[in-house]
């Protein structure tokens, strides 16, 4: 299904009206010092908006509402600086789980998931922080009493306080197979280590000690890969959304600044050096935020990488730029550009650094024939 | 779309077409970077209008098709990626218009039929000695005399003048109240006594720009476009065709595929050009502009596809695309090292175990510096800057 367009801005207005009074500063600093940053009771208010069943297939309770919708509303969580792990959990992981539950294990969470009853994610990353999608380094054991786990995951955003993790591991015999497996939090072996991050957020690491988890799909290597890497552009081109988004809201705090602020008698803007920067900036967004919405509409894996490469450098030149225009001033933890900034140094690296996006593009335009 | 309702079905008969009917002559001069002839160019421009294909933007009612904006840039990317040289833009996107929009019924008799059969070459007088960007202050004057203009004066960076049949040339016609108001648009035939062109050869070989010399020329009034002291607006107006084409995606792709083939194609201390790290992220680098470049395009297209407006934000897409150009033209030259220093191809070709590939490298060079001309014609990038700044942002 794809939203039409009146629908879109409905979600897009309703979105900024709940961020106006549910992401002020004192909220944002109230779920950043939260545990694991991510409030049961707000998450579940998020499942009543209606957003985390958008990725869900309608006939599991979701809505369905397709990844350019997603994209506009992840574009306005990014503006209010939303510290709950929207993107990771609500699309990357529910995605991946309703890409593969089946029979009673999908009737059971993907309802709670749509709810917010229950929050998945995605140990997306291996302990060097790389993706390899097709050997993970982790390994599955057959027992009498299932399957056990033994392995590290990786620092992963929203994982602490999930209810469920997905995780990849080698298979026993066959080291191409991989199987994909869902770990209860609460299953003896399983460890997460949680840490706040600096954007506000928190992450945490895995490890599993011979730990039970339900086998929910395997296959070879290659086809595990390809499946896992359908997802994760999924979720990569939605966290690139919501890093546009508060990319612009960075650059319009800082187009207001360089308007009021004087200096030598006249406006900081009306300086052309100032001027040309700031359409520099505007231009390179306004292209990354064109691309952003081809690659929803069709996330291909050339467009997926370009679009990584991209909005890496657009967060790195909008938070760096914005400081700058800004002087001193925007360097202080007290003035609002502070939080952007942190947001998006740390949004350029996740779902792969703008130097992983690159190189992979490389291999997409050089090594093969087109 | 009239014609064809599949665009990747139309792409594939263009690149047919280009494959087949590009004379083998002109497909070797482009490749090797080196300047086409005028003979060359009128050539291919016939075999163009033979086809329908050389002014397909412009309305059936003057030999055009009413392609969509879409379909015309498709063209423009199977054209450019099939090696054909660029059309001149002066000639069929800007003359062509401007006649259609503000030439009288007579000067659109007259001229456009001959523009749509390819034959007519036209460039443009806008620049002078002190007015580059700033055109307002254009001095090269016309002064009436009956049903006659004498023209007096001269206007620099005339892009493929010695070429040209025709300029349309920006005249101050009115010393007093502002610049913009004592400008009018004059139609002036080449062979006029009294002009002289003088040709500029460039750093890189081409002599594309030329200095135009009037003196004493006598324009008749009827070759006035617009009203007297109103060639402001025509003038204006220009810049508002075709503005999506300087996206100039085909020609970036074009650039692309060469980069790409020298860097499959090349050894470097035993090692494929395209297997080194600086190599491959500079390449992935642009082509992830490129991508982004095109999907910004799209975006712009699809507008003015729904009946939209283009308002002054498209200027983004020059102000990247051209630059774009500069940065693979850049790439080329670092990937063929000393292979692009000889000053002609042949050298090269006549190498030991030369391929044909070799004709690449000859004139990277001649290429490199050509593409600096994309980000000052048409509107300097700082000039972008500037309409984004105020126009856009509100500064």
């Amino acid at each position: 299904m794809t939203m039409d367009i009146d629908t879109q801005q409905m979600l897009v207005d309703s979105a900024r009206r709940w961020a106006e009074q549910a992401c002020s500063k004192v909220e944002r600093q109230a779920v950043s010092n939260h545990t694991v940053g991510c409030p049961p009771e707000r998450w579940r208010a998020l499942g009543e908006l209606g957003w985390l069943g958008m990725a869900l297939p309608e006939e599991d309770g979701g809505l369905d509402a397709g990844l350019p919708a997603l994209c506009l509303l992840t574009e306005q969580l990014g503006r209010a600086l939303l510290v709950e792990p929207f993107v990771a959990s609500a699309i990357l992981s529910s995605g991946l789980l309703a890409e593969v539950a089946t029979g009673e294990l999908r009737r059971e969470w993907l309802p709670m998931l749509s709810t917010g009853e229950r929050r998945v994610v995605w140990m997306a990353w291996e302990p060097d922080g790389g993706g390899a999608l097709n050997a993970p380094s982790a390994i599955a054991t057959a027992h009498s009493a299932g399957w056990q786990l033994q392995g590290e995951k990786g620092l992963m955003p929203g994982a602490g306080g999930a209810d469920g993790l997905l995780v990849t591991a080698r298979m026993p015999g066959d080291q191409n197979h991989v199987g994909l497996f869902l770990v209860d939090t609460q299953t003896p072996g399983a460890s997460l280590h949680s840490t706040p991050l600096y954007d506000g957020r928190h992450g945490a690491r895995l490890s599993l000690v011979q730990a039970q988890g339900r086998l929910l799909h395997e296959a070879p290597a290659d086809a595990m890969a390809a499946l896992l890497e359908r997802v994760l552009i999924q979720g990569q081109v939605a966290h690139c959304a919501e890093t546009l988004g508060c990319a612009q809201a960075a650059f319009e705090i800082t187009l207001d600044y360089v308007r009021s602020r004087k200096q030598f008698g006249r406006a900081l803007s009306d300086n052309q050096v100032i001027q040309h920067r700031l359409v520099d900036l505007y231009v390179e967004q306004q292209e990354a935020r064109a691309l952003c919405l081809a690659a929803a509409a069709e996330g291909t894996p050339e467009r997926a990488a370009a679009l990584g490469a991209r909005v890496s450098e657009v967060a790195r030149n909008t938070w760096g730029e914005a400081i700058q225009l800004h002087g001193a001033i925007g360097m202080t933890e007290e003035y609002v550009l502070g939080e952007y900034v942190r947001r998006l140094a740390l949004a350029a690296d996740l779902y792969g650094s703008a130097a992983s996006h690159l190189d992979r593009l490389a291999h997409l335009s050089l090594d093969t024939t087109p | 779309m009239n014609e064809h309702t599949n665009l990747s079905q139309f792409r594939q008969s263009v690149d047919r077409f280009v494959r087949e009917r590009l004379p083998a002559d002109l497909r070797q001069t482009v490749r090797q970077g080196q300047q086409s002839t005028r003979e060359q160019l009128i050539r291919w421009h016939e075999v163009l209008a033979a086809q329908g294909w050389l002014v397909p933007h412009w309305p059936a009612e003057w030999g055009g098709r009413d392609w969509s904006v879409s379909q015309q840039m498709a063209f423009d990317e199977a054209m450019a990626l099939g090696d054909a040289p660029e059309l001149n833009s002066v000639t069929f996107d800007m003359i062509g218009p401007v006649l259609m929009r503000y030439g009288s019924p007579e000067q659109q008799r007259r001229f456009l039929p001959t523009i749509a059969s390819g034959r007519q070459w036209w460039c443009q007088g806008y620049s002078e000695p002190n007015a580059g960007s700033d055109l307002a202050s254009v001095v090269t004057r016309a002064e009436r005399e009956g049903d006659v203009y004498v023209v007096n004066g001269s206007k620099i960076w005339t892009s493929y003048g010695q070429y040209a049949d025709w300029i349309f040339a920006l005249v101050r016609t009115r010393r007093e109240g502002k610049p913009q108001e004592g400008i009018s648009f004059l139609l002036i035939d080449m062979k006029s006594p009294g002009i002289t062109v003088r040709p500029i050869v460039g750093v890189h070989g081409w002599v594309v720009f030329n200095e135009v010399f009037f003196d004493n020329v006598r324009v008749p009034v009827e070759l006035r476009v617009g009203e007297e002291n109103g060639g402001w607006t025509v003038a204006k107006s220009l810049l508002e065709f075709e503005r999506l084409k300087l996206a100039r995606i085909g020609e970036n792709k074009r650039r692309m595929a060469r980069a790409r083939e020298v860097g499959l194609s090349r050894w470097r201390e035993g090692r494929r050009v395209a297997d080194w790290p600086w190599y491959r992220t500079r390449f992935a680098d642009l082509h992830a502009r490129l991508i982004a470049l095109e999907a910004n395009a799209e975006r712009f297209v699809a507008r003015q596809m729904a009946g939209e407006k283009i308002g002054p934000e498209v200027s983004m897409l020059k102000l990247r695309g051209s630059r774009l150009i500069q940065l693979w033209e850049e790439l080329i030259v670092d990937a063929l090292g000393s292979e692009a220093a000889p000053l002609s191809p042949d050298w090269l070709l006549n190498q030991p175990g030369a391929t044909s590939q070799d004709a690449l490298a000859g004139t990277a060079s001649s290429r490199r510096f050509l593409a600096r001309g994309y980000t000052i014609a048409g509107g300097s990038s700082e000039i972008q800057h500037n309409i984004l700044a105020k126009q856009v942002l509100g500064l």
